[in-house]
């Protein structure tokens, strides 16, 4: 049977001003699986921003990446991008 | 010990409890060198003499300054903390419990109020240093006297020093104006002791 992998995830994140974004790409990069993370800002507000966080690599486990994020304080608003490739089976 | 020192790190990025800490520790330890130098110059001043009476004096006045520092500061950086966070939450319509947000709080409440408690109470004993010596016949009780004041105005000066260089003012002046504060100190208790003595006649 074939084996689908995410690739990529693009994701609308809500998080606190800390952990700073810098901490944030640090810990998702952290996760097993994960080659590539980007941060942009979309907004800043008092306490908060908004933001868009791009995460690439071989094999993405979304659930993984959520508890990370998660546990520095953030919520996922959306998945706004996913790539996913078909691994054939030998 | 590697993966506690990475949590602290960033547990400090979050917080940014090491600026509060130092802020602490500076405050603490001028209060704590300025408490006892009171205590011992009223004592001095008054003739105490008894060593044992100067160090329950000196240690009970630590005692004090400790438990004060330790709870009054841990009473108050929660509450505080604890409003930041619930307007954190009202801003990001979310429980941040279990989070690396208030693991982060909970560390850095419980590590200012020991720096609070602990700078006061370390700098109370080393000037009470020479007294626990005076126990022994290696030292007299006068020359404790002595060697505490000395080193009173050394850790007067010492601060001053640290904070002129955490200013990035000029040390020397930074650190007369601590000693300065030692002194007028001094000024006061001295009067307060003349006041008292005449008042005796």
């Amino acid at each position: 049977m074939d084996t689908v992998k995410v690739q990529k995830i693009v994701l609308d994140v809500l998080k606190p001003m800390e952990p700073s974004i810098l901490e944030l790409s640090r810990n998702i990069n952290a996760v097993d699986g994960v080659d590539k993370v980007s941060v942009d800002i979309l907004e800043i507000d008092k306490k908060v921003e908004n933001v868009k966080i791009s995460i690439e690599g071989p094999s993405l486990h979304y659930e993984n990446i959520n508890r990370i994020i998660e546990n520095m304080g953030a919520t996922i608003h959306s998945i706004d991008n996913v790539l996913t490739i078909k691994e054939p089976s030998d | 010990m590697k993966k506690l020192g990475k949590k602290i790190e960033h547990y400090e990025k979050i917080t940014g409890m090491s600026k509060l800490a130092r802020r602490y520790f500076v405050m603490n330890t001028f209060d704590g060198t300025l408490t006892i130098f009171g205590v011992l110059l009223g004592s001095f001043l008054s003739g105490l003499m008894e060593v044992d009476t100067i160090a329950t004096m000196g240690l009970g006045a630590g005692a004090a300054i400790f438990v004060s520092g330790v709870w009054g500061t841990y009473l108050s950086e929660r509450a505080e903390r604890m409003k930041s966070r619930k307007d954190l939450e009202r801003s990001m319509l979310r429980n941040l419990d279990s989070t690396d947000i208030s693991r982060a709080e909970s560390f850095a409440t419980v590590y200012v109020s020991l720096i609070d408690g602990l700078s006061p109470l370390i700098a109370i004993l080393l000037v009470l240093l020479p007294f626990f010596i005076s126990f022994t016949p290696i030292l007299d009780v006068l020359s404790a006297y002595y060697i505490s004041f000395g080193m009173c105005f050394v850790m007067f000066l010492l601060l001053g020093i640290f904070l002129g260089k955490l200013s990035k003012e000029n040390l020397a002046i930074s650190a007369l104006k601590t000693l300065a504060i030692g002194l007028i100190c001094a000024v006061i208790i001295y009067t307060i002791s003349s006041l008292t003595a005449s008042s005796h006649i």
